[in-house]
């Protein structure tokens, strides 16, 4: 039944005549005596009323020269905010992504459904001023240490004691640490301590825009306690005891590949942050073409299944530049190696997310293929798996042994993305015993499609291999996958080098 | 028979019943309506609850407990002479002493009554309530949130039709925020949040630290009754900080007097940290009704501790409006608790009341996520949001995370935290499912939380059909239905001191009180005083002793209002 018939209404925008509606029923159904009865008009009224206050929103919008405090108003304040923070960060942020991300950043808040998500505090220009002057305080130096301390002062004075003014403290220091874009000053310390004090890191937060921001700090500190962690797991393991590296913990730190880590955590807030934007649209019904029970089965796993989904689809795209006959005018698509190349950076990136994800949870290891991880890949490696067979069927078109190497390249990925190390050891392996079995047989069976048994039959064992190794204990598992993977990884290449050296010298004599 | 309504508080306890489309309140054995939450056993092994209990508090410290409320639903035991009591039994012996009470005024059975609990207090500590209601041998109807039950008191009388009101109930032990709306007869709870362990005692904690080390004395040096003491005047300072600018405390340890003075600037020092955890859960509320300070008609206080004005003043100037407190914030909780018993019986007056209440918590069980990592422990996932209506009733479809797993156990929690650990772990449902590949078996989980606050939970596996019900068991805090029938029988036994003597029982209590706690003249006077009054009592003429009783009473008012440290 429909909400509105519920409550025996048609649709309206009048709050009064909903909540007088709602209140002679829920007379005839108390809580007390019809839990369910209760349950469905409570459902009916709160949705009721939520589409009266979105409506009247909806309608203020509209008006904007006269209604409450529109973005206009406030965008005024915010760049003013921003040439405090270009302070705090010596350099603007060049990295493409960066960018992306501020593109985003826009396309959310332009987006209707942040407007109605978001829970900014109702515009009131004292407390808002009163908050500013407060940030700018703050923020007025690159001393961190001394802004946590007036941090601490502001927050606990009595112009701060006010909610609405606090509220716009709030967003107005996230904003402003947002923005500190700038590796060498980035104020991790800064960072913790006012989202301690706001419980940032430990609540969920309902309003979308908030929570990215806030996820994206919360990863940046993230990667940066890996980083320690790991420093401090290399200085105190051969370090005598007693002596604590307390003096790593400063912010001036920089690992040598910080910045591997770093474009890990732009690259997963990126992806995140398409799949809230693209579920919250399907939430808000954008897309009535769409209404089909199967899109909603799949809307309602989308948060958990997007950020596959989206490699698939650049999978697909790379599928079809592959399928379609290449026109002659375009002879950089014709290149063979593009194709194998994207696959790559495809694979790499989805590699990147799930591992990165992991990397940054477990603390900076570089071990992080290790059984857990391997099981939890299930839905992309179905994909990937059939990309990998498509692009072995259409390989013909290469019709050169040349570009075995290339092919051996994607395997590799698709075998470190699927299997662990072991399984890139398992494949190497069969690709090496199938070009040395047709070399020293002189067959005439140089059709790549045989590649693609090989590399099944690859598959296949380390499929029952797996089941195999269902029953040993969790730290055997990860040894076979950690340790012997290696050690198999390890001599799998030294062997296909030189097998493919051997190879590449037949042919030229 | 009557509609009974009770605030089984931390420092006091109320009862009150329904009568004639009004709440009202109960005169206990010495005619006051307010009972102290303190259970003790007196000379003879008696159970002494109430005044009487309060005033020996200072005297025999070892067989006087207070404060159990702050214990409900823990394992800790209190010893009282040879018997060892849980915060639920001694609840239920302040609970019997109230009954009595009723059924002395009312002159008739009691056995049904709605109590009032904290709107943060979770699954057990509520369960533990009931069973403190079943313990002192009454069926508890309901259990009322706090707030909810002041502000159904509260606007049956002062409300205009249509507002949105918040409720800011600050007790003796506990602290809660509600936001309602009012309109046509409805009121409708859309947030509650609070701290179940923030309450006037602490206050008065801190002042008692602050004291102890502002004057450099050695902790080793108080003895319990010394801090029971000590305890007392800082409680009574920062009572008096509600009228005064300043107070004075003064305590006398080994015959060497300290003192120290106390004006509010200085409360607020003492206090900063306590007034800070205010904050949080007042922010809370509001985003959780998603409503901003400007939205709200009207703040009411609630609970003792509201009286200081410290909190005043706070709360005033965190929501920018000045807060509304003219019915006595002691008593509305119990008023509105008898209302909510009438609600339920059916009172004819009230016919055009519902009341509609929030769930405190999140509750959800623990899963884990696509990929299956476990490094940071297992994530929470929530199936009934905080502040959603009850009674409500949810389903979840969950599906297995490993393949070819038989058994699914499920833990169900309760709190906020993204990580299970650091929520609260309410019980755990071990399932059997048929061996099948990861994703293929899925379990319905159903959560009922019904409109006491409590909560059921029921599985079904779908492939087979099979349900289970969740009973907790194991868990620390509460009790088995086993373990009830025991702890009845041993209560049953109990001797309790007779109602009809507490009044000249109090007086002695007082009076040994007045005793202890005075130096040179006049403790002479006092201890000649009770001397005079035990031999009276031996004649047991009735008329004499009650009008000595009547007597010693006012003198020991006017003594405790001069004396400078009581």
């Amino acid at each position: 039944m429909d909400y509105w018939q519920i409550l025996g209404l048609a649709p309206t925008e009048d709050r009064k005549s909903v909540k007088r509606a709602y209140s002679t029923l829920l007379k005839q159904t108390r809580p007390d005596d019809d839990p369910e009865g209760y349950q469905r008009l409570r459902e009916a009224f709160d949705f009721a009323m939520a589409h009266c206050k979105h409506s009247r929103a909806m309608n203020t919008d509209g008006e904007s020269s006269v209604g409450e405090a529109g973005p206009s108003e406030e965008l005024e304040p915010v760049s003013s905010i921003r040439l405090v923070s270009d302070v705090e960060s010596v350099k603007e942020p060049s990295d493409t992504i960066l960018r992306q991300q501020d593109e985003l950043d826009d396309a959310y808040t332009q987006a209707p459904i942040s407007e109605e998500g978001r829970a900014s505090p109702s515009y009131d220009q004292g407390a808002y001023n009163d908050a500013l002057s407060a940030v700018e305080r703050v923020f007025q130096d690159t001393n961190i240490d001394a802004a946590i301390h007036r941090f601490s002062e502001e927050v606990h004075s009595s112009a701060l004691l006010s909610i609405k003014t606090r509220a716009h403290f709030e967003l107005l220091c996230l904003d402003v640490l947002v923005q500190c874009d700038d590796d060498d000053e980035f104020p991790y310390s800064l960072v913790e301590a006012v989202g301690e004090e706001f419980q940032w890191f430990k609540s969920q937060h309902s309003d979308l825009d908030k929570r990215n921001r806030i996820e994206y700090l919360d990863l940046r500190i993230n990667t940066y306690r890996a980083y320690l962690k790991h420093i401090i797991d290399a200085e105190t393991s051969g370090a005598p005891s007693g002596k604590t590296p307390i003096k790593l913990l400063t912010d001036k730190c920089q690992p040598n590949y910080f910045h591997v880590l770093r474009f890990i955590g732009y690259y997963n807030i990126t992806i995140r942050k398409l799949t809230r934007y693209f579920s919250a649209a399907v939430e808000q019904g954008l897309c009535p073409e769409l209404d089909t029970p199967t899109f909603h089965w799949w809307s309602k796993n989308l948060e958990r299944n997007l950020p596959s989904s989206l490699h698939v689809m650049l999978a697909v795209i790379l599928m079809i530049f592959l399928c379609v006959q290449i026109p002659e005018q375009m002879p950089i698509i014709q290149n063979p190696y593009l194709a194998p190349a994207l696959f790559s950076v495809v694979i790499l990136l989805s590699l990147v997310f799930w591992g990165g994800d992991f990397l940054l949870r477990r603390g900076a290891s570089w071990s992080f293929i290790h059984w857990q991880q391997v099981r939890g890949l299930r839905s992309t490696e179905m994909v990937i798996s059939l990309i990998f067979i498509v692009s072995v069927l259409t390989w013909r078109q290469w019709d050169s042994f040349d570009y075995a190497w290339v092919f051996i390249v994607v395997a590799l990925f698709c075998a470190l993305m699927l299997f662990g190390l072991l399984g890139v050891g398992m494949t190497l392996s069969a690709a090496f015993v199938y070009i040395v079995i047709y070399d020293s047989m002189k067959l005439d069976l140089l059709k790549p499609e045989y590649a693609s048994f090989a590399l099944i039959a690859g598959f296949i064992s380390h499929k029952i291999c797996m089941q195999l190794m269902q029953k040993l204990p969790q730290k055997v598992k990860d040894f076979m996958y950690g340790t012997l993977g290696y050690l198999f990884a390890f001599s799998a290449v030294v062997a296909s080098i030189l097998s493919f050296g051997y190879l590449s010298l037949i042919k030229n004599i | 028979m009557a509609f009974i309504g009770i605030d089984l508080g931390t420092t006091n306890s109320l009862i009150s019943y329904f009568n004639e489309g009004e709440a009202q309140l109960i005169d206990n054995s010495v005619g006051k309506t307010t009972t102290p939450s303190v259970v003790g056993l007196d000379d003879e092994g008696c159970i002494i609850v109430g005044e009487i209990a309060k005033q020996r508090l200072l005297t025999h410290p070892a067989s006087t407990v207070s404060e159990f409320k702050r214990y409900m639903g823990t394992n800790k035991e209190f010893i009282l002479g040879s018997n060892k009591f849980r915060a639920e039994e001694l609840s239920a012996l302040v609970l019997k002493s109230l009954l009595a009470d009723a059924e002395a005024q009312l002159g008739d059975k009691v056995d049904s009554a709605v109590i009032s609990v904290p709107a943060y207090f979770s699954d057990a500590l509520r369960k533990a309530t009931r069973d403190a209601g079943r313990l002192a041998g009454i069926d508890v109807k309901r259990l009322i949130n706090e707030p909810t039950a002041a502000a159904i008191a509260y606007g049956l009388h002062e409300m205009e039709d249509d507002t949105t009101f918040l409720v800011f109930d600050i007790g003796g032990g506990t602290f809660d925020v509600s936001i309602l709306d009012y309109f046509d007869g409805v009121m409708q709870v859309n947030a509650s949040t609070g701290d179940n362990r923030l309450g006037g005692e602490d206050f008065v904690d801190a002042l008692v630290e602050d004291f102890i080390t502002a004057n450099n004395i050695k902790r080793t040096r108080i003895s319990a009754g010394d801090l029971a003491v000590l305890r007392a005047a800082c409680e009574s300072c920062k009572c008096k900080l509600t009228n005064e600018k300043s107070a004075t405390i003064q305590f006398v340890l080994k015959d060497k007097t300290y003192e120290s003075t106390i004006d509010r600037d200085r409360l607020e020092t003492v206090c900063a940290a306590l007034l800070k955890r205010l904050r949080m859960p007042l922010e809370r509320a509001l985003k959780d009704a998603s409503l901003h300070g400007d939205d709200l008609d009207a703040v009411i206080l609630v609970g003792g501790a509201s009286r200081m004005p410290v909190i005043r003043s706070l709360v005033s100037k965190m929501l920018g409006q000045i807060p509304r407190s003219h019915i006595n914030p002691d008593e509305i909780v119990a008023l509105g608790a008898a209302v909510q018993a009438a609600l339920i019986g059916g009172d004819r007056s009230l016919s055009e009341v519902v009341l509609t209440d929030v769930a405190p918590y999140t509750l959800g069980v623990g899963v884990v996520n696509e990929s299956g990592f476990t490094e940071s422990g297992e994530l929470f996932h929530p199936i009934i949001d905080r502040n959603s209506p009850v009674p409500i009733s949810r389903v979840d479809n969950l599906q297995t995370a490993q393949d070819f797993q038989t058994e699914i156990i499920l833990s169900i929690y309760q709190g906020e935290a993204r990580l299970v650990k650091d929520n609260i772990k309410l019980g755990e449902l071990t399932l059997n499912v048929a061996r099948a590949r990861r994703g293929e078996e899925t379990v319905d989980v159903r959560f009922t939380y019904d409109v006491s606050g409590l909560l059921e939970v029921e599985t079904k596996v779908v492939s087979t059909g099979i349900t289970k019900k969740l009973i907790i068991e194991g868990n620390p805090g509460t009790l088995s239905e086993k373990e009830i029938e025991e702890r009845l029988i041993s209560l049953a036994k109990l001797k309790i001191h007779p109602r009809a003597e507490a009044e000249n029982a109090l007086v002695v209590a007082r009076g040994e009180k007045l005793y202890e706690t005075s130096i040179g003249e006049l403790r002479e006077y006092i201890g000649g005083l009770l001397a005079q009054f035990e031999a009276i009592m031996q004649r047991q003429i009735k008329e004499e002793i009650t009008e000595s009783v009547v007597e010693l009473t006012e003198i020991f008012e006017q003594i405790e209002k001069d004396s400078p440290f009581l």
